[in-house]
């Protein structure tokens, strides 16, 4: 894997997304969605909204960005691959001096990148609660790289699916929908048979992320992200390559 | 290169795509069993403080069992409401995980088969959840789980019975371990009195078991089975042919009693197992005595004091695992002396069973006061009971009570005088003076005001509201270690608690209870000016102390927690106690803050009868002042450690002696019906305890953590102090008006896209020049 033809690819879809409206209107309405949650709606487990609870914290937030990012991101994968099929400009990628991990690699970079600024750019709220109370800087700092960690792998998810159709909406449904399916897998433990119950809360995002979100980097819970993340990215790579099959 | 075909290419992805997986779970293998973990927290809340990882280095062989469910439910019901345990079961696992990392010897099992009835034996508490299955016999039986650990050191167990809040895991862990270590260290020294308790328990356990093998209740239904003559019919008979081998197993019980009494000095619960076995002594006796009469009710009679002997026996054993617990508890001595609150009851009967009928027979009036009065102290020490168990050792300490006129034992570490009204003589206070010259710890709760409002009189009105100043000189004493209560009660003018008012109706000329009304009072200052070093607050928000009065710092005292700059003070009687006179005399004063309320003072001290002539104890005769010198040499210096609380936190003080005021045997065989109105002031004065609690109880539960962390520190456990307010620490938002909060909103809402756009902007108008640039 070489890191040039990488990064000019993950530019490349970077440009695409703020050279057109369609980042400013996602990150917008995303940005808009966050703040009003953190300080109007939002309620934490004993029904309290932010002002109620009285206390100086991002938790509220940084339990409800998990679930705005199963719609956000596929939002952002859908294009990646399934643009490229049914333009046909997968072909004319293809026949670049580039290998298909390079491809899926670039693209992943590229959306992880938006999903990087995105977040960036609510940084503006943790800066609000901060004036209003002594914030704990090293949770928010956790809950951060846990939002990271979490966008990559739904991400990977996300560009799996967007391997696997030359349609958009397609994508962003099964991209949506598998990533539901590893966040509140964790909810469906006790339905499952005994034997199975472990794996399938091991399975679960959730209780990976809720774990950074109270302000502990984990090793196994980073090792979990990346890997989930990783094995996404191997079976997107496949599944490219299975265009080559006769 | 030619392509694959389909099924080559399809069979190599599955390949890559299967040894991927397989990599990804190796991998989450291996990173379960090696990995570290990185707090970011400010105050490290979520990882092992320096004192638990101690605490497990220390058990060598430690062994937990968990007990889990597997099949918790997301949810369980809890009190009135359900409590979500979705994740609850991992993150016991995670924090079991995380003391073994620092503890290669210990060793973890997780129990999988029968959970829920394996948990039940080793003292786990089940809860009952919302599902219920029919059972065979017809009835319904809800479904249990289990989420808990027992924690095994060198023969001794400790046990979580209920793990529901991962918050509180590291405290209630690290206490535990702190525990089994402290029950190792002291087991040999007590082994002489553990041996006693466990034959005792051992005698008893056999009668019972003789018992309810003689007649086994097949039908589990006891109470019915009462009321089912051939039933008791049968049951008596089985006791009758079954009494050699009942007089075998509880016929020499007599011998333990007496083996458990002779130990009753060194061991509270010996000398209430030593009255356990009595009555059940007794209780056998009249049981087989009653197996041989024929009249129907005196068999009846027999089954009575069987239960009784079963429901005694289970009470010994309860003792019993008291007394295993009680090397690992920490010793604490509440002085009795100087009309403290002491929550001890009161073993001994009020008045001696064969003096009742006698009394009540000599005086018919008396004979219906007895009872009631009976009732009221028992009521009495049904409180203290459940104080002392629930307050204190339920919370892991061992609190013995101290008369200042003997000596202290040497298993004390701490001694507490709890809002004392009274004085103490000379001879007391060198008692705790030289405490805490031989490195003992002293707490001080100043009770310096009695504030009474909506009490009864004797006569059953509402009294007038009473301001007292109560007049104890324990303040003298610690006074000469730098902290001098100045006797002055503090207001707080702004942050302050509120009171709740039983108010009263009158109908009929009889007083009811009307409505219960909040009062906001300064008198109960809200304190947030706390310091942060010391352990014991540095992880609260605030404190409540109710009726506090200001401590004077000399020397090396440190004040730990602080009024505002607004409290002010008053040393009057008279001080109006209506809401509106006293915010109108409040407003008149300026402010005289901050004021030290809590203040701690430790290392080097001087004692407070340096080069005075050591004072001797009350005593009835020249004879005994020559024996009842302290054993201890003087000190005249020492290391100790002493704090006040300038508040009683709200427990006026409640015994037989200040309820019972006035109470004697003699006052009862008077002639002179005195008795009578002695009775309904006793009656009003436990009215008036209930009522002054009830009108504070809220201020209790936050200022119970001060009160367990005080104790912890006394103890030198100042660790745990700390681990148990690390859940607590809350980071507050600053107070803000309705229209700040609006702004907040809509910043929030507006300000990052706003942002964002400009942004946006700004690099589309770089890209614009740029790409103008190019054209050019």
């Amino acid at each position: 894997m070489r890191i040039k033809p990488i990064w000019a690819i993950a530019k490349r879809e970077l440009g695409f997304y703020f050279n057109s409206p369609i980042a400013y209107v996602v990150i917008t309405a995303f940005l808009l969605l966050c703040g009003a949650y953190l300080f109007i709606f939002g309620k934490g487990p004993d029904g309290q909204t932010f002002f109620d609870g009285d206390v100086a914290s991002m938790r509220l937030l940084f339990e409800a960005i998990p679930v705005f990012f199963i719609f956000l991101v596929p939002a952002i994968s859908m294009r990646l691959i399934s643009e490229e099929k049914r333009s046909g400009t997968i072909e004319l990628l293809v026949t670049m001096p580039i290998t298909d991990t390079e491809i899926i690699v670039g693209k992943f970079l590229g959306g992880l990148v938006f999903i990087g600024i995105a977040l960036v750019a609510t940084l503006p709220l943790p800066i609000l609660v901060g004036t209003l109370g002594e914030l704990d800087l090293g949770a928010v700092v956790a809950g951060y790289i846990g939002l990271l960690l979490l966008g990559a792998a739904y991400l990977g998810l996300g560009l799996m699916t967007s391997v696997w159709t030359q349609n958009q909406i397609v994508a962003y449904l099964l991209g949506a929908l598998l990533c539901a399916f590893f966040y509140f897998i964790g909810g469906m433990v006790e339905s499952v048979w005994t034997g199975a119950q472990d794996t399938v809360a091991f399975l679960s995002f959730e209780s990976h992320f809720t774990n950074i979100a109270r302000g502990v980097i984990d090793t196994r819970d980073v090792v979990f992200y990346l890997s989930m993340t990783a094995l996404a990215l191997v079976i997107s790579v496949q599944s490219l390559q299975s265009r080559n099959w006769k | 290169m030619a392509a694959p075909s389909k099924l080559s290419g399809g069979l190599n992805a599955a390949v890559v795509i299967i040894c991927a997986i397989v990599a990804v779970v190796l991998i989450n293998q291996l990173s379960s069993s090696l990995f570290g973990r990185l707090d970011l927290t400010e105050n490290n809340l979520n990882v092992l403080s320096d004192a638990s990882k101690e605490a497990v280095a220390e058990l060598e062989d430690l062994e937990v069992k968990l007990y889990i469910s597997p099949d918790l439910p997301n949810s369980i019901p809890f009190g009135q409401t359900s409590r979500v345990v979705q994740h609850v079961p991992q993150r016991l696992l995670d924090k079991i995980a995380e003391y073994k990392s620092h503890s290669p010897s210990m060793v973890v099992t997780r129990v999988v088969d029968d959970v829920v009835e394996k948990a039940k034996l080793a003292r786990i508490r089940p809860v009952t959840g919302t599902d219920a299955t029919r059972t065979d016999a017809g009835g319904i039986k809800f479904d249990e789980y289990v989420i808990g650990a027992t924690f095994h050191y060198q023969g001794h167990m400790e046990v979580i019975e209920l793990a529901l809040e991962p918050e509180f895991y590291e405290f209630e862990i690290t206490k535990r371990l702190v525990t089994l270590k402290a029950k190792a260290d002291n087991a040999s020294g007590m082994a002489v009195e553990l041996a006693a308790g466990a034959k005792a328990a051992e005698n008893v356990a056999k009668c019972k078991s003789a018992l309810e093998a003689a007649a086994p209740d097949d039908d589990g239904g006891g109470g019915i089975g009462f009321l089912n003559q051939e039933k008791t019919a049968a049951t008596l008979a089985a006791y009758r042919a079954a009494v050699d081998s009942l007089n075998a197993s509880c016929g020499s019980l007599s011998e333990t009693t007496a083996s458990v009494e002779a130990l009753g000095d060194n061991a509270n619960q010996l000398k209430r197992m030593a009255a356990m076995t009595g009555a059940i002594e007794e209780s056998y006796k009249a049981f087989t005595d009653a197996l041989g009469a024929q009249e129907p009710q005196a068999a009846m009679a027999a089954l009575g004091q069987a239960q009784r002997v079963i429901a005694i026996a289970d009470a010994v054993d309860a003792e019993n695992i008291d007394l295993k617990n009680s090397p690992g508890r920490s010793k604490i001595g509440f002085v009795t002396n100087g009309l403290t609150f002491a929550p001890f009851p009161n073993s001994q009967p009020l008045v001696p069973r064969e003096l009742e009928g006698a009394l009540a027979q000599k005086n018919p009036i008396l004979g219906q006061v007895l009872p009631q009065l009976k009732q009221i102290d028992s009521q009495v020490n049904e409180v203290l009971a459940r104080i002392n168990q629930g307050l204190f050792r339920s919370q892991g300490f061992d609190i013995v009570d101290i008369d200042l006129e003997q000596p202290i034992p040497t298993s004390v570490r701490s001694l507490v005088v709890f809002g004392p009204k009274g004085a103490f003589s000379d001879y007391q206070q060198y008692q705790l003076d030289q405490f805490v010259m031989g490195g003992g710890s002293l707490v001080v709760f100043v009770n310096a005001w009695d504030v009474e409002i909506l009490n009864l009189t004797a006569k059953g009105d509402v009294a007038d509201p009473r301001l007292t100043a109560n007049t104890s000189n324990i303040g003298d004493l610690v006074a000469h270690y730098g902290i001098k209560p100045t006797g002055h009660m503090v207001m707080e003018p702004k942050q302050h608690d509120q009171l709740v008012l039983q108010e009263y109706g009158k109908r009929g000329g009889q007083l009811f209870p009307w409505q219960r009304r909040p009062s906001p009072s300064p008198m109960l200052p809200v304190l947030s000016d706390l310091d942060d070093s010391s352990p014991l607050v540095r992880a609260m928000t605030s404190v409540t102390l109710p009726f506090p009065t200001s401590l004077e710092l000399s020397g090396a005292a440190t004040p730990l927690v602080r009024t505002s700059e607004a409290a002010v003070t008053m040393n009057d009687q008279a001080f109006p106690l209506t809401p509106r006179e006293q915010a109108a005399r409040i407003a008149a004063q300026s402010g005289e803050g901050p004021l030290a309320l809590v203040a701690v003072v430790s290392g080097e001290l001087t004692s407070a009868f340096a080069g005075r002539e050591a004072p001797t104890p009350a005593t009835s005769g020249e004879e005994d002042a020559a024996t009842a010198q302290p054993a201890t040499p003087r000190l005249d210096a020492g290391s100790g450690r002493v704090l006040v609380v300038g508040s009683n936190l709200g427990l006026e003080p409640l015994s037989r002696a200040s309820i019972l005021d006035g109470f004697s045997l003699t006052s009862l065989t008077n002639d002179n019906m005195e008795y009578i109105q002695k009775f309904r002031q006793w009656r009003a004065n436990f009215h008036n305890w209930n009522t002054r609690i009830g009108q504070l109880e809220h201020t209790l539960s936050g200022n119970l953590r001060f009160l367990t962390n005080v104790l912890d520190w006394s103890v030198q456990r100042d660790a745990l102090a700390e681990l148990r307010s690390k859940p607590f620490a809350r980071r507050p938002l600053d107070k803000t008006e309705s229209g700040t909060r609006t702004g907040y909103q809509l910043a929030a809402i507006a300000g990052g896209p706003l942002l964002f756009l400009l942004a946006g902007f700004v690099w589309w108008r770089l890209r614009r020049r740029r790409q103008g640039g190019l054209r050019a």
